[in-house]
């Protein structure tokens, strides 16, 4: 070979830059900036994550390797397309299809009226690009609704892949302390390091029913708080209905609440949605619905049919996007998800913290990943 | 239906008879003869200045059954069998909420099923059986089709709309066919008067053979009815103008139902999912679930580790590798599950 390798990339990489042009800045977070762009030739519209480097302390930031990573892999109408990468001086930049807005800023538009086909159709297209990831054994483990990117054709996308990886191998624990609150599964709220797709249903679940009610379902305003708004909203769970609960890191007995009457809640959804909800929101996670079982439910195949994308009500005043659910419009999500997130990813920004919770689901803590701090103030009630 | 709507549009006029009277202040047509009876809810007769004085000041009860009314839900009936009135009543409910036609049903089977329900539900308002379970049942209906409902009715207003275009023109075409013919008449009548005069002015003046004369002119005579008969020929009904005027497109729309029954599944992905069969049992090496199964209450069990372990090992394996002049968006879709990292 007649070019050293490191020169010969560094060709390739120069000559990727070339080919965008970056136009506007869209909003900062504390580990990103995101900027609108074009391809040059075609002229098509991308958003280009431009992820801070900053300080090199802990070479480069996990979730921008995990995006990539797993963005590689997946291609899929429903998931958001990686078009290229580049670095520049010492910033990694991602280039990513431009999507206008989020599912949260739909859900958030009082002024839209959703018709049951509408939620059918969003969680169809949510269900897809979910299952096309689980079967590339992939695990989302930030679900929500401003991460379902919605392009200006209709088509919702899954975005937001930092917190993604592989899942499937026993050996290999995996951190429980990932997935925003609100949307985090029972098993992840007892500690459990060898989950799997299941983790991605209840979050899914969680936001099928913000679909239908406009307000987050589960709410809880700290870790424990969440298991107990949980328990309340469906019972809490017995050995019977989760077989080896008590087994999981933190499974203590806890208060018994009864099962409230799931459908006086959802007084406008139909039987099946009912019944596709609690098959998603089911304790024992081998007994929930997956998500290529949930494509098969009945639900999306009874009247009324799925609205066209096309059809789908969007927000009037198109958001320009933050695109893949940065922390960029901070004040905006701060508003709505502060609860929902760990204390410290909004403690003013100050650079690491962000980095820090996301760490904590990198590889270096994935192995010994047994939150002891938390394990104390766990136990509801004294056991009876 | 139409004609409760007609009647309520006061085209048919209420029941009522001579020897009427209000059951309440007991006064007769025969005294006052512009005494109107009115029905509430409840079916009990009583007539407006009665209404007026016990409702004017909000809901009252029924002086017959105490059951609570108020006054903007009075009217006046129209058949003299009040049963009769209420089963029309709720059938024109029914109607307006369970509006479906034979067209939107796939098969007769699931049609007929359908009438068959909505017959059960009318039948037990009718006879006061399970009201309540009824009523829920016809709520729910309403809520989970609003859009069908909503699509249907529409459909029936544009319809209706065009039935009545339609009859109005027809009507209007009929008024100037009459016209036509009568002034044709007039005309006819006009001209063989003329020719009569004509003829006989002839005869009187001319020298010709009489009998010539007469025959000349009867020819003529014949022929200007025969052009005017066929001048006279009946202007034909322009449907598609009129489609035009009601509005929206008819066609249109059953393209577009059409289109909505097509085959879709719900599971539908770019790829073919792998397909691997697992065997009941294998020589797993791992003490996860050799010692009974710990993992489970997590969500992973013995089967979804086994699958990834085999899908990671032979994914990718029939790929065809990947040729420079190959290396487009198409070849890396195609070989995109041989990234997957085989962990085994």
């Amino acid at each position: 070979m007649d070019v050293p390798q490191a020169i010969l990339g560094e060709e390739i990489n120069k000559e990727t830059e070339s080919l965008y042009k970056k136009e506007k800045k869209l909003g900062e977070g504390t580990y990103a900036v995101v900027y609108l762009g074009h391809h040059i030739k075609t002229k098509r519209k991308v958003g280009i994550k431009k992820i801070k480097l900053g300080n090199m302390r802990s070479g480069l930031d996990m979730s921008a390797i995990r995006e990539v990573k797993a963005l590689r892999e997946l291609r899929h109408p429903n998931v958001i397309e990686l078009i290229d990468v580049f670095s520049h001086k010492t910033n990694l930049n991602l280039v990513l299809e431009f999507l206008d807005t989020d599912l949260e800023n739909v859900i958030k538009d009082k002024s839209l009226v959703f018709m049951p086909a509408d939620i059918k159709s969003w969680m169809m297209m949510a269900l897809r690009g979910l299952d096309h990831c689980h079967r590339c054994w992939l695990l989302h483990r930030d679900l929500k609704p401003n991460n379902f990117l919605i392009a200006s054709d209709g088509q919702l996308k899954l975005a937001d892949f930092g917190l993604a990886r592989e899942f499937g191998d026993v050996k290999r624990a995996m951190t429980s302390q990932t997935v925003t609150r609100w949307y985090r599964a029972p098993e992840l709220l007892l500690g459990a390091t060898n989950y799997t797709g299941s983790i991605d249903i209840w979050a899914m679940g969680c936001v099928f029913a913000e679909l239908l009610l406009r307000v987050p379902y589960l709410s809880g305003e700290s870790d424990l708080e969440q298991l107990t708004t949980i328990f309340k909203a469906r019972g809490t769970p017995t050995e019977d209905d989760w077989p080896g609960l008590s087994k999981l890191p933190m499974g203590f007995k806890f208060e018994k609440h009864p099962r409230p009457a799931f459908a006086e809640l959802f007084h406008g959804a139909s039987d099946d949605a009912l019944d596709l909800m609690n098959r998603m929101l089911t304790y024992n996670p081998v007994a929930r619905i997956t998500a290529a079982e949930a494509l098969q439910h009945p639900y999306f195949r009874n009247s009324p049919r799925p609205t066209q994308p096309a059809k789908l009500p969007r927000p009037k005043q198109e958001y320009v996007a933050e695109e893949e659910g940065l922390d960029s419009d901070g004040a905006r999500r701060k508003r709505h998800y502060n609860d929902a997130f760990g204390d410290d990813v909004f403690s003013d920004g100050k650079g690491d913290s962000a980095v820090a919770h996301r760490e904590g689901s990198g590889h270096s803590r994935d192995q010994d990943a047994q939150p002891t701090a938390k394990r104390m103030d766990l136990r509801i009630s004294s056991p009876a | 239906m139409s004609v409760l709507q007609s009647a309520q549009k006061q085209e048919i006029p209420a029941f009522q008879t001579d020897d009427d009277s209000c059951p309440q202040c007991k006064s007769e047509r025969y005294l006052n003869n512009g005494m109107r009876l009115l029905v509430g809810p409840c079916y009990h007769r009583i007539c407006e200045s009665c209404v007026q004085q016990i409702f004017d000041a909000g809901p009252a009860p029924c002086p017959e059954c105490r059951r609570i009314l108020r006054k903007a839900e009075f009217y006046q009936p129209i058949f003299e069998d009040l049963t009769v009135e209420n089963e029309v009543r709720i059938r024109m409910r029914m109607a307006a909420t369970y509006n479906k036609r034979e067209e939107d049903f796939k098969s007769l089977k699931d049609y007929n099923t359908y009438l068959e329900m909505v017959e059960d539900l009318t039948f037990r308002l009718l006879y006061d059986i399970n009201t309540d379970e009824a009523e829920y049942l016809i709520e729910k209906y309403k809520r989970d089709n609003t859009a069908s409902i909503e699509k249907n009715q529409s459909k029936f207003r544009r319809e209706e709309q065009l039935q009545q275009l339609i009859s109005n023109q027809e009507r209007i075409k009929h008024q100037q066919q009459r016209e036509e013919y009568l002034k044709q008449l007039e005309e006819e009548k006009r001209e063989k008067e003329v020719a009569k005069y004509n003829l006989i002015n002839a005869l009187a003046t001319s020298d010709k053979d009489a009998k010539d004369i007469v025959k000349a002119n009867m020819v003529h005579l014949k022929k200007s009815s025969l052009s005017n008969r066929s001048a006279t020929q009946k202007p034909r009904l322009d449907i598609e103008a009129l489609l035009r005027n009601v509005g929206g497109d008819f066609d249109d729309e059953d393209i577009e139902e059409e289109d909505e029954y097509a085959p879709f599944d719900p599971a539908e992905s770019p790829y073919e999912p792998m397909d691997v069969e697992l065997r009941s049992r294998y020589d797993d090496p791992n003490p996860a679930f050799r010692q009974g199964n710990t993992l489970a209450a997590a969500g992973m069990t013995r089967e979804v580790h086994q699958r990834y372990v085999i899908e990671g090992a032979i994914a990718g394996l029939f790929a065809q590798p990947l040729h420079e002049d190959m290396v487009d968006a198409e070849a890396t879709e195609a070989n995109f599950r041989s990234a997957e990292s085989p962990n085994s």
